[in-house]
């Protein structure tokens, strides 16, 4: 791996701890390139 | 027409460089910060905005979401203290009497605030003037949108961002027909 990779995985290492810290989700699979979602969603409408 | 592209369908082809990131979405995203009651796109607003960051798509966030994210933090403030404390005012009115109560939501957005800074894209938006202002009020009449979904989407347009993610269908309805890709976790939406 050259530097410029190590240095873009770092970046990115940081920023998916970033997103675990905002939902919570600290055990959440950030590895996957693709994801897969469940069923069933709520129509989300605006609370503010 | 705009593309309408379900999460559980992003792939290679399909994956936004740059990507603007709606209120509802944000609200899922930080929702150990808002308590918002409907949570229930958190795992997938979380995990779609991974495959972004492995990407490298330039993730956008305009005030106007950060101000409707703090707003919902002290809300949801707000409604736990009524509720504590047996009280049927509006919230508003709580706060009017005591604006301390919101204290505790400072720190919350802080982190927040700080967390998102790192997964947003440095460059800045253009926001305001006259030509996101004439741009927004332009589709709110059209669209029947309210302020804060016409100004996202005006900033969307004005700064040649064609995507936005989010999770509101009237809005994606309103989006496709002005040529922007909808990102969104619906896998079945009514567009007529």
């Amino acid at each position: 791996m050259t530097l410029k990779m190590k240095k873009i995985r770092r970046e990115q290492r940081k920023k998916i701890n970033a997103l675990n810290r905002l939902s919570g989700m600290f055990k959440a699979n950030g590895s996957s390139r693709i994801i897969s979602i469940t069923k069933g969603y709520a129509i989300i409408g605006k609370t503010c | 027409m705009g593309k309408l592209v379900s999460f559980d369908k992003l792939d290679k082809t399909n994956t936004p460089t740059k990507i603007i990131l709606d209120t509802n979405f944000i609200l899922n995203l930080t929702n150990r910060f808002t308590n918002h009651p409907t949570n229930r796109n958190i795992t997938d607003c979380s995990n779609f905005t991974k495959s972004l960051v492995y990407a490298n798509t330039e993730i956008f966030i305009p005030d106007v979401v950060v101000n409707e994210f703090c707003c919902q933090v002290f809300t949801t403030i707000l409604l736990e203290y009524r509720k504590k404390n047996n009280l049927t005012k509006h919230i508003l009115n709580i706060h009017r009497d005591n604006p301390r109560i919101i204290r505790p939501g400072h720190e919350k957005i802080s982190k927040a605030i700080k967390d998102l800074d790192l997964i947003r894209s440095k460059k800045k938006l253009l926001e305001n003037g006259e030509g996101v202002r004439n741009k927004a009020l332009k589709l709110m009449r059209k669209y029947d949108l309210l302020p804060s979904d016409a100004y996202i989407s005006a900033i969307a347009i004005v700064n040649q961002i064609n995507n936005i993610a989010t999770l509101d269908v009237p809005l994606t309805k309103s989006l496709l027909k002005e040529e922007i890709n909808i990102y969104t976790p619906f896998t079945e939406i009514n567009l007529s």
